[in-house]
């Protein structure tokens, strides 16, 4: 399963705000329960259920929240930025600004694996990250993206 | 006879060193004394002086915790033994027949070396088996393991023995033995040992190495990342992330021939051979993360109606594997075909291509190369992997070929002798350590130690208690629960603890974990 397949220009959502985490991953579930057919609440307790685990929180302002679903066909990865940054219990302590949000079916424990790791491990790019914190458009996180896992060969 | 003592310090004049002497019978007495040794760069001393005690059993210790050992036989096994021993701080004499190979010990090794046949009562005496604390019997042969292992233990009641012995007769005897005198006795049997390492490995496709600790509920087993892997670029870190309910993390690598025992932000890196400690069940997902799925079929093919391959075609027939075994010589093929029930034998050689292809290499689960010819092993190896067979193991006993098998292209390479060694460091150091095992090329431990309420393992914060650098806290396992410890954790008495160490540090560990 490569990263690059999974990003779709109607699930990068810029511009949000949300005063916590509850909240953020709150809009997410909304957004894409309404594109996916299912209950965001659903959505909402499951992310909440794996946050209770240990954060996902990776440092520098953004977290990749992650959670199996049943009712899913296929990996949904999503993207969230918000205006202002929220507590999320980050290991650098920092406030999360920008999400990576992925939802897998039970039944493909792998290719959930590989997604998260291929988000974790294009988000070690510096240039990235900024590109991303700083991009106007959907296209340019699209492209960001897409550029940085060409690079690490995803 | 002649006698090398090798000094520990290479110039210096005087060395000073601690000696403890507890006289056991008809009391206890502890004397300390503080000798100045003259110390030449070839210091030639007669072994009595240092060795022989005076009435009554007596144990003279050096420096903390420090133990005497005798090694006789010189092999592989009793050499990279008498190695390990040394390292850690104990006093070693090494007893070979053979010159050359002795003085090659003692240009290698700070250990003490005496030619003579370690087999008779003179030559013990001569090493200073009176009021030694151990004794390694790890000859070629059986008998003379016995005969070692015998005087030992019945002339000269050392605590504790251990011997090599291949011969399940041998065994019985040795076990009969065990049970009459008191002291801790072991035998170590390097077929058994091969073969169970094999059976740890086969449901691990593509660990290099694969060890089972604290009761099985974790796993240590090394892979080596492919470009391709989805491990290549993760830091350490993002493990938790991936796996943030159960224990996975990575207890040390080898990066371009070096061992690091990684701590915080090391990242994994394409061409490393990563040991990660693990959930068992997690197996399936670290394999999807290598980019490697679990091979189609479930037959096993061994290559040699040896010890180990019969053996290894008994217990996996036992559990309904279905298995087919390769042997070159007819006569042995005939007894293997009586001895084994399901087993399919087949006279042919193991690099036949033909054969393989016609046997359905390229379904197999996995291949086994046991043949007595080391090599053949190696190549057979190689042959079945490039048919398709799902894993491939090699029996080989060269050291210089082991470091070789990331390169080679083959699973995990076996050596009976190496096990060996490990399971005489596990016995020796038996009572805090409950099991250690030797990271492929020996320069990294695991060991799995029990806690007591005294002991400083469980005297506040890991971060606070003063371990050994090279030293890591896998996990801990305290009643039911089994956790990934960070520094602010503790361990507490009756806590186990899965303990990586890297060779040069094992000393220090121990010290820590006597003192």
């Amino acid at each position: 399963m490569k990263l690059k397949q999974l990003i779709r220009p109607d699930r990068v959502l810029l511009n949000l705000s949300a005063r916590d985490a509850t909240e953020a991953l709150g809009r997410v579930a909304e957004t894409l329960g309404e594109q996916l057919g299912i209950d965001p609440g659903r959505i909402l307790d499951a992310l909440q259920e794996r946050e209770k685990l240990g954060s996902t929180g990776v440092g520098d302002g953004f977290a990749i929240p992650h959670c199996k679903l049943q009712g899913l066909s296929e990996i949904v990865v999503a993207i969230a930025r918000f205006e202002e940054g929220f507590p999320f219990a980050s290991p650098d302590g920092g406030p999360v600004r920008l999400m990576f949000v992925v939802l897998s079916p039970p039944d493909q424990p792998a290719s959930h694996l590989q997604v998260l790791s291929q988000i974790a491990r294009v988000l070690k790019r510096k240039e990235l990250r900024r590109r991303l914190m700083e991009a106007a458009t959907v296209e340019e996180v699209v492209e960001a993206i897409q550029g940085a896992a060409e690079h690490e060969g995803l | 006879m002649s006698v090398t003592v090798t000094a520990p310090v290479p110039v210096p004049v005087f060395v000073s060193v601690t000696v403890s002497v507890s006289v056991i019978l008809p009391v206890t007495v502890t004397v300390t004394v503080t000798v100045a040794l003259p110390v030449a760069s070839s210091l030639r001393l007669p072994l009595p002086l240092l060795h022989r005690p005076g009435p009554g059993r007596m144990v003279v210790r050096t420096g903390g915790g420090a133990m005497r050992a005798i090694v006789v036989g010189g092999g592989l096994v009793g050499s990279t033994l008498a190695g390990k021993l040394a390292a850690d701080g104990h006093d070693i004499v090494v007893v070979e027949q053979d010159r050359e190979l002795l003085a090659d010990i003692a240009d290698r090794l700070d250990v003490q070396t005496l030619v003579g046949n370690g087999a008779t009562v003179p030559v013990l005496v001569d090493a200073g088996i009176e009021g030694c604390d151990l004794l390694f019997a790890t000859t070629n042969s059986d008998e003379a393991n016995m005969v070692v292992a015998l005087v030992g233990s019945a002339l000269f009641k050392v605590p504790r023995v251990v011997a090599r012995l291949r011969d399940a007769g041998h065994q019985e005897s040795f076990k009969a033995l065990a049970a009459e005198g008191g002291g801790q006795r072991l035998a170590i049997n390097p077929e058994e040992a091969a073969v169970e390492r094999i059976l740890s490995l086969l449901p691990v496709p593509g660990a290099v190495d694969a060890v089972p600790f604290l009761e099985g509920r974790i796993l240590v087993a090394g892979f080596n990342i492919e470009p391709s892997s989805d491990f290549a670029g993760l830091l350490l870190s993002h493990l938790r992330l991936l796996f943030p309910a159960v224990p996975m993390l990575v207890v040390a690598i080898r990066r371009n021939g070096r061992w690091i025992v990684p701590h915080g932000e090391d990242e994994i890196t394409a061409g490393d051979l990563v040991y990660f400690a693990l959930d068992p069940g997690q197996v399936d997902n670290v394999l999807a993360l290598l980019g490697r799925g679990r091979p189609r079929g479930r037959k096993v093919m061994i290559a040699g109606a040896t010890r180990i391959g019969i053996r290894l075609a008994e217990i996996l027939e036992g559990r309904g594997v279905p298995v087919t075994l390769v042997e070159e010589h007819r006569a042995a093929c005939d007894q293997a075909a009586a001895r084994l029930d399901r087993t399919l034998v087949i006279h042919g050689m193991p690099t036949d291509r033909e054969l393989l292809e016609e046997e359905g290499i390229a379904d197999v689960y996995g291949f086994v190369g046991c043949t007595e010819d080391h090599e053949v092993n190696v190549v057979s190896a190689l042959l079945t992997r490039q048919l398709g067979a799902g894993q491939t193991f090699a029996v080989v006993d060269n050291p210089a070929l082991v470091g070789l098998v990331g390169e080679l292209g083959i699973d995990a390479i076996i050596s009976p002798r190496m096990l060996s060694v490990s399971l005489a460091l596990q016995f020796v150091r038996r009572g805090r350590v409950r099991a250690v095992a030797a990271l492929l090329d020996d320069l990294v431990e695991v060991m799995e130690v029990e806690a007591s309420s005294g002991s400083r393992l469980a005297s506040g914060r890991l971060a606070e208690i003063g371990l050994p650098r090279g030293v890591l806290v896998a996990a801990i396992q305290r009643g039911d629960r089994i956790f990934v410890p960070g520094g602010g954790d503790r361990v507490e008495p009756g806590d186990r603890a899965l303990l990586i160490t890297t060779a040069d540090a094992a000393g220090r560990l121990d010290g820590f974990l006597g003192g």
